[in-house]
């Protein structure tokens, strides 16, 4: 709809900013900064001929006026809308009142044949509520999910389920510029977001326009600058620490002084550490310029960045760095800067030392790291991101439900779903019915009920199934699948399978009183008559369905033999997706780090790695087991009497990645197949980790050359020595693992074989389609209808 | 031979013996690091504000209160689900099994429309949380919006 106001800037390029990050106490803080100069670089590349600002005209935390933003823009619009933010509203409320205002002044202002881009530089930043408008190319600048990773220690710390509803802004986006390819592979890996969405802009140092100027604060004359802030993923402590113990060996006399306002309890702690420490509060930009100039070395060593905006201050100002080995600064530079473990005070200590006293610095290193990291660069790519952007179409697609576990609970397959969402909702317009599992235990946020219909597992009906095109059922072994088994045994829909023996799932049925003992043993009974030796409790199910999607040819084959009656067209094998992120981390294997992960139980294979943990040979190889623990006291006590043993449980999502990532090779010998996949081998393999797996159902299908395959517990340790010796092959099957994965097992694939057996199984003739064909007629409304419903089925057949 | 044996054996003791001051040095540094962390943390649990302190203490009041509601409200279980009866003989065929489980299954699971879960608190209690709730909630959003006020 053209409004009458529509500008008369017909076949130019139209660039709208949401800039009320600007109007927040964040406007001179990282992301604030990073947004006023991203915005500038992209205004600096010329290609739009009218770029606009749109603000808040309500009360914002830190007002900013229209004669400032020209100043720093240069000429662009600026115009203030009835925005509402958390201060007013809550995030919903707030959320629907600024669509409506902000679609109105689109419509009004811009017609949808001129193109407008519209930006929003900081998505997470409370208190705004930013919106898209529709009919525009949506583009946001992210910078990290360490909240969400780290979620135990930030959950209390912050607003975080509204941080989470803001979710919404990364998968409606058209395009998310992200400022590392570390954050990249984070949203890839953690949210399941496309590869073709996420385009790496980086950034570049944040210095300013004035002459450096001497801070009103007494500077020591020899010093170590500190960039940092009250987070507590800076790692203050640890640096202070190494601080002190650097000073105390150290010829010269020396201080550290810690930029930013840190309350005075930290600042206190620190001091208790450290007396030789300055703190500088909020300074200018051309006073902390200043301290970079004259301070002998720069020190940061948080937990976890996004790009790390002080190394590029650092290099700027040509001095050595001493920061955390961690892959978004090896990103930066793999040779120019003196890396340190964050979590080893000697280490830091060390490295401070060497950054002090050889006073050399790659200058050639430091050039290029530079030239990449400018914001003239950052503008052009920005600018080339937006233009290949493709504007997302609204599509009609078909409609379905899909029962999962919650993503948040202990099921591997809750998380998948999570993560395939984003892929998914390209073919499909999908309502969840989560399944809440018996125990209340929540492992990771959830944000799927924040970017998705979601409804409660009890809610699910034959009037609500007439709604959809299809019903898809994950249909695992755990209490996590009991009510999609109760639904899928009278709806028929596409059951996915991940395990062929359901036999505990059906015990905890007849433990929540949900069927009786005598229903339990007689599914147990039919499905052992057809001598099934591959799958338990499944037969009732196999017989009910539109069809299968099973993830090896082991489960295929499992269904093949209980449901007779079903075409192999209706039985189609997929693979588990999983994202495989950019980072190509180089591995050395000096010290090999050998470990056990998933789920820590006595049947995946822990009499295994007894024997490796007391065979002498490996007496100084590192074993660590890290997951959730189901293993017993007693197994626990005797593995963690081992020297070499490493016992870490109930990790986050994010401890657990990388964990894995740690490892060289990971153990996966199932002592007892249940007919599984298993997600942990697949996140192993895409990060290059070796994987030793028994050759049995779905492990022996993984190619040859990308794991490696054993017939018993005895031959582990044989191919472990072999391994241990032989770093070529390692590397090799390591590089096959990641590519196989990568190729493989994408969500892509997933998507589109669900969709293609959902139109071949809807398409069908058999018992199943008649009943669902009349279910969706809704000639259904009660138990006699449906039990007369099956008899003429049957008759027809 | 032998001096150069002596000079040997003497070059790995002093570096043995470097190794081993070396080692309580850090020994030393790690143990006093370790203290002063402990330390730390005891000043740190020390260390709750007036602020905290009121906080924990309107949560504790918060929590006595409305689990006594939500204990004494709640609804009684009125009865056990009675299962549909399966009488399977050993002779019956696979098929008629596995109608008979068809059949149960549709009596056990067969829901047309969902019906809305009855609630948890009975209806005086249900009346009670709720205006114990709004009171809670509205004063702190007043003090919240006073509090921003007076800050400016």
């Amino acid at each position: 709809m053209i409004g009458c106001g529509v500008r008369n800037i017909m076949s130019k390029r139209i660039l709208v900013v949401d800039g009320q990050v600007l109007q927040t106490n964040a406007r001179d803080r990282g992301m604030g900064r990073f947004s006023s100069r991203l915005i500038l670089s992209i205004i600096d590349e010329n290609v739009y001929d009218h770029v606009e600002i749109l603000l808040t005209k309500r009360t914002c935390t830190n007002p900013i006026s229209k004669e400032s933003l020209k100043s720093m823009f240069g000429d662009v619009d600026v115009t203030y809308l009835d925005l509402a933010t958390t201060l007013h509203a809550n995030i919903e409320k707030a959320k629907d009142h600024n669509t409506s205002v902000i679609n109105g002044y689109i419509n009004e202002h811009y017609s949808e044949m001129q193109g407008v881009d519209f930006l929003i530089p900081s998505p997470f930043q409370e208190p705004v509520v930013s919106v898209y408008p529709k009919t525009v190319k949506k583009i946001v600048v992210f910078y990290d999910l360490i909240p969400f990773l780290n979620h135990t220690r930030y959950q209390p710390v912050m607003p975080f389920e509204d941080y989470l509803k803001r979710f919404y802004l990364l998968f409606e986006a058209d395009v998310i510029l992200t400022i590392s390819k570390s954050v990249k592979d984070d949203l890839m890996t953690y949210l399941g977001l496309p590869d073709d969405r996420l385009k790496v802009i980086d950034g570049g140092p944040i210095t300013a326009d004035t002459h450096p100027t001497k801070p009103n604060i007494d500077v020591p004359e020899h010093f170590v600058l500190m960039p940092t802030s009250d987070d507590p993923r800076k790692n203050n402590l640890m640096a202070v620490i190494a601080f002190e113990s650097f000073r105390k060996s150290h010829a010269k006399p020396c201080y550290l002084v810690v930029t930013s306002k840190i309350h005075k309890n930290e600042r206190t702690r620190l001091e208790m550490v450290s007396s030789h420490l300055v703190f500088t509060g909020n300074i200018s930009d051309d006073e902390l310029d200043w301290l970079y100039e004259q301070a002998a070395s720069i020190l940061f060593v948080p937990e976890s960045e996004g790009l790390g905006l002080p190394i590029l201050e650092g290099v700027t100002a040509s001095k050595p760095i001493v920061c955390s080995s961690i892959p978004v600064f090896r990103e930066i530079s793999e040779s120019g800067l003196y890396y340190t473990d964050h979590r080893d005070p000697m280490m830091i200590a060390a490295q401070l030392e060497a950054a002090v006293t050889e006073t050399e610095i790659d200058q050639k290193e430091y050039s290029r790291i530079l030239e990449h990291y400018s914001w003239r660069a950052t503008g052009k790519r920005a600018v080339a991101s937006i233009r290949d952007a493709k504007v997302s179409k609204i599509d009609i697609h078909p409609r379905i439900a899909i029962f999962t576990p919650r993503p948040d609970g202990l099921s591997a397959v809750g998380k998948v779903v999570a993560e395939g969402h984003a892929t998914l909702a390209k073919y499909f317009d999908v309502d969840y019915y989560v399944e809440e599992g018996v125990g209340d235990v929540s492992t990771r946020p959830n944000f799927l009920k924040y970017i998705a219909n979601c409804y409660p597992e009890t809610t699910f009906s034959v009037e609500k199934y007439q709604q959809y095109k299809s019903v898809v059922y994950h249909i695992g072994n755990s209490d996590y699948h009991i009510f999609s088994i109760a639904n899928a045994l009278y709806l028929p829909g596409i059951v996915i399978l991940h395990d062929t023996n359901i036999g505990e799932a059906f015990r905890i049925m007849e433990e929540q009183d949900m069927i009786s003992q005598q229903r339990c043993q007689l599914e147990k009974a039919i499905t052992d008559e057809q001598h099934a030796d591959t799958s338990s409790h499944l037969y009732s199910l196999a017989q009910r369905q539109l069809g299968f999607l099973t993830h090896s040819r082991y489960a295929k084959e499992a269904v093949v033999t209980l449901a007779k009656d079903l075409n192999d067209r209706y039985i189609s094998e997929a693979s588990l997706p999983t994202h495989v992120g950019q980072m190509d981390e180089p591995r050395e294997y000096a010290e090999l780090t050998i470990g056990l992960a998933g789920i820590i139980a006595d049947i995946k294979g822990l009499g295994v790695i007894k024997t490796i943990a007391s065979n002498p040979s490996f007496r100084n190889t590192k074993i660590h087991l890290f997951g959730y623990n189901y293993a017993s006291e007693e197994t626990l006590g005797t593995l963690t009497a081992f020297d070499n043993v490493e016992l870490t449980t109930n990790l986050t999502d994010f401890d657990f990645q990388a964990s894995l990532r740690d490892l060289d090779i990971f153990v996966n010998y199932r002592m007892k197949y249940q007919g599984e996949t298993s997600l942990s081998t697949l996140e192993a393999m895409r990060q290059g980790v070796v994987v030793i797996v028994r050759n049995i159902g779905w492990y022996s299908q993984l190619p040859d050359e990308c794991v490696i395959k054993v017939e018993n517990q005895d031959e582990v340790i044989e191919v472990l020595e072999k391994l241990r010796v032989d770093k070529d092959k390692l590397k090799m099957i390591s590089k096959n693992a990641k590519d196989y994965v990568r190729n493989s097992h994408t969500h892509e694939k997933y998507a589109q074989g669900l969709l293609d057996l959902i139109n071949i199984s809807s398409a069908g003739t058999t018992s199943n389609n008649v009943i669902a064909n009349a279910l969706r007629s809704d000639l259904v409304h009660n138990v006699e209808d449906m039990k007369k419903l099956i008899l003429d089925a049957e008759v027809t057949k | 031979m032998t001096n150069q044996k002596e000079t040997n054996e003497e070059h790995y003791r002093r570096a043995l013996a470097d190794a081993m001051s070396e080692l309580t040095r850090r020994d030393q540094t790690i143990s006093m690091l370790n203290a002063k962390i402990n330390e730390l943390h005891a000043v740190s649990a020390a260390e709750d504000s007036t602020t905290r302190l009121l906080k924990k203490l309107y949560n504790k009041i918060d929590n006595k209160i409305m689990n006594n509601i939500n204990s004494h409200g709640l609804r009684e279980k009125t009865s056990t689900k009675i299962h549909p009866k399966i009488d399977v003989s050993e002779k019956l065929s696979l098929k008629e099994k596995s109608l008979i489980a068809r059949d149960y299954d549709i009596e056990e699971f067969f829901t047309y429309r969902s019906k809305k879960q009855p609630h948890a608190l009975k209806l005086h209690y249900r009346v009670v949380a709720k205006v114990y709730r709004s009171l809670r909630d509205g004063t702190v959003t007043v003090i919240k919006r006073t509090n921003d006020r007076v800050r400016g």
